[in-house]
């Protein structure tokens, strides 16, 4: 029972922050972009549950739409990392050792673009970044450890005996692949796919803090951080709602990631 | 001899890498849709002004041939020149490399410090409850970018405490103490993280060592806990833990992007947000460049160090260089 704990807390906190994404889309106690600068910066208060910021905006009502800003980058990017990544890896696991490790090296030129330093240069040549460059660049920078993960398991999985027998019925490369390959890297993949949630989510809110991501005109958590950041001599307290709710999120799907792994992996179950 | 074969083959796939790294990053600039006069002049400027500038850049040429002599002015030092005021980008960005490289290092200097003491003793203590704090405590430190780290240590120690300057820097010549001032807190932040990522792996390096045989056995024979774990354990989680920070370095020079605009360091990051929303392209695309070229140089190297340390990469090489 003990061992499942990291999991449920993090279920728990993952879906947590779901809610408040999908609640956002029905209802949020004030309109997030109202600027009334004659109630900035307000405690929180039973009109203002969390406060106000600087410019006279709920920040609740921010923070709801926030979450959704960081729900949808994280997802997006993380479904190109995925997409792109594993089949990748597989390819690169189903071919003949050295072919595998010329495959890998391609990919791992992708580790020289940290998705930070690309979503910078994305931004530099288009004018500005959006939503949509964050994304992008996101994705495209979890594209290696994706691959990574889907070779070394697909290598494992094609060594089985069940894999020689397909191979020794004549079943073509591609059935092998989707029949017995991706079904059982899956696990594994998906562990990834949750860490790999929380560093999207890390990267998403450090873009929107610089305004490279996300234009300021959307709330996302990262920006309201940057505009929390003018009044740290004040109101210190003011960094305080955005910090726990980026805290909140990444936390939630590192400790899912975590408690996959361990689910998944009995040698773990033993250990600590 | 054979040892210099891998390494020689690692420097040769390094130079593959920065060359394909560097067409990538002058492709993203100068090919995606978007004329780059027209970005660097923004939405409101006039056809003249966009074709003058176009002609001032050279833009009109073919690119290969753009990205021929870019490549030789990066290997020659001479990267072009800002768009903006025209000067030559290695003096623009010199001074700030060296702010971005003591940053870096500095950090996972720090980070190291703290990581493998911390990490050994949540190792040996993995059972008890303080063990168990460390761990949940790590867990909170990586789920926090290094920017929020930043702003709760400048509350603290900046703006409550009044300990130290909330931003700014000074050059270490002309003023060794006000610039580690300057840079504690920049480093304290990127370092909590960092450390937090690598007590985990020091921690899980320590928990295997302290299970295998070969340390059971020195214990048995009567080698005493500490020195067995500096003499046994030290060298082989020192693998994992070399390869670990390696990678952290290179992520850690990208993240002192973010933690430079927080503290308002005039370092390379700094530059390249400044670059980015003046539109100044060729001074963006050299500063990625480097960026570039530093974490794929840090990756090599971590990669030389494995092969050099763990005798099981050693035969390995040699098995298939036979």
């Amino acid at each position: 029972m003990r061992r499942s704990h990291p999991l449920v807390v993090g279920a728990v906190l993952v879906g947590l922050i779901c809610i408040l994404a999908v609640v956002s889309f029905f209802w949020t106690p004030h309109d997030p972009g109202l600027v009334d600068a004659s109630i900035a910066l307000q405690p929180p208060s039973r009109t203002y549950p969390l406060g106000t910021d600087g410019f006279g905006q709920d920040i609740f009502s921010r923070i709801l739409v926030g979450a959704r800003i960081c729900m949808l980058v994280g997802v997006m990017a993380v479904t190109i990392g995925a997409l792109l990544g594993v089949p990748i890896g597989i390819l690169a696991g189903m071919s003949r050792r050295h072919v595998g490790r010329r495959i890998m090296r391609w990919a791992d030129i992708f580790y020289a673009f940290p998705a930070l330093l690309l979503a910078i240069l994305l931004a530099a040549a288009n004018g500005t970044g959006s939503t949509m460059t964050a994304m992008i660049a996101i994705g495209i920078s979890s594209i290696p450890a994706f691959a990574r993960v889907a070779n070394t398991a697909s290598r494992s999985v094609m060594s089985r005996d069940f894999v020689a027998a397909a191979r020794s019925s004549g079943i073509g490369w591609t059935a092998i692949a989707w029949r017995h390959v991706l079904p059982n890297i899956l696990p594994v993949v998906l562990v990834q796919v949750s860490s790999a949630l929380g560093r999207a989510i890390l990267a998403e809110a450090a873009l929107s803090y610089l305004g490279v991501g996300t234009q300021p005109t959307t709330p996302t958590w990262g920006r309201m951080l940057y505009d929390a950041q003018k009044f740290v001599y004040d109101h210190p307290a003011q960094i305080a709602v955005p910090a726990v709710f980026i805290a909140i999120t990444v936390l939630g799907f590192n400790l899912l990631g975590d408690g996959l792994r361990e689910a998944l992996d009995p040698r773990l179950r033993q250990e600590a | 001899m054979r040892a210099l074969g891998a390494i020689a083959r690692q420097l040769l796939s390094l130079a593959g890498s920065l060359l394909i790294a560097s067409f990538i990053v002058f492709a993203l600039i100068n090919a995606l849709p978007g004329d780059v006069a027209a970005t660097i002049l923004g939405p409101n400027s006039d056809p003249a002004s966009i074709a003058a500038l176009r002609e001032r850049m050279g833009l009109d040429r073919p690119l290969l041939l753009r990205y021929v002599e870019w490549l030789g002015g990066l290997l020659t030092g001479q990267p072009g020149s800002s768009a903006l005021s025209g000067a030559p980008i290695g003096s623009i960005i010199g001074p700030k490399l060296a702010v971005t490289a003591w940053l870096a290092t500095l950090s996972m200097l720090m980070g190291v410090v703290l990581a493998v003491p911390t990490g050994l003793y949540s190792a040996v203590r993995r059972k008890r409850a303080d063990g168990v704090i460390i761990s949940g405590l790590t867990q909170v430190a990586m789920a926090v970018p290094h920017f929020l780290v930043g702003l709760v240590l400048m509350i603290v120690f900046a703006v409550t405490l009044r300990w130290l300057p909330a931003n700014g820097y000074t050059p270490l010549t002309s003023n060794p103490l006000q610039w580690l001032r300057h840079l504690v807190l920049p480093v304290a932040a990127i370092a909590v993280v960092e450390a937090a990522m690598l007590i985990r792996y020091v921690r899980s390096a320590f928990i295997d060592v302290l299970n295998e045989d070969y340390f059971r056995t020195a214990r048995a024979v009567g080698w005493r806990f500490v020195p067995a774990v500096i003499r046994h354990g030290l060298r082989n989680a020192s693998l994992e833990v070399i390869t670990v920070a390696g990678l952290q370095l290179a992520s850690l020079f990208v993240g002192s992007i973010v933690v430079e605009n927080v503290f308002l360091l005039p370092g390379l990051g700094s530059q390249l947000l400044t670059a980015v929303n003046q539109r100044d392209l060729p001074v963006v695309q050299a500063i990625v460049m480097i960026f570039v070229a530093i974490v794929l140089v840090i990756n090599t190297v971590v990669d030389i160090c494995y092969h050099l340390l763990d005798p099981r990469v050693r035969a390995q090489d040699e098995e298939t260089s036979s």
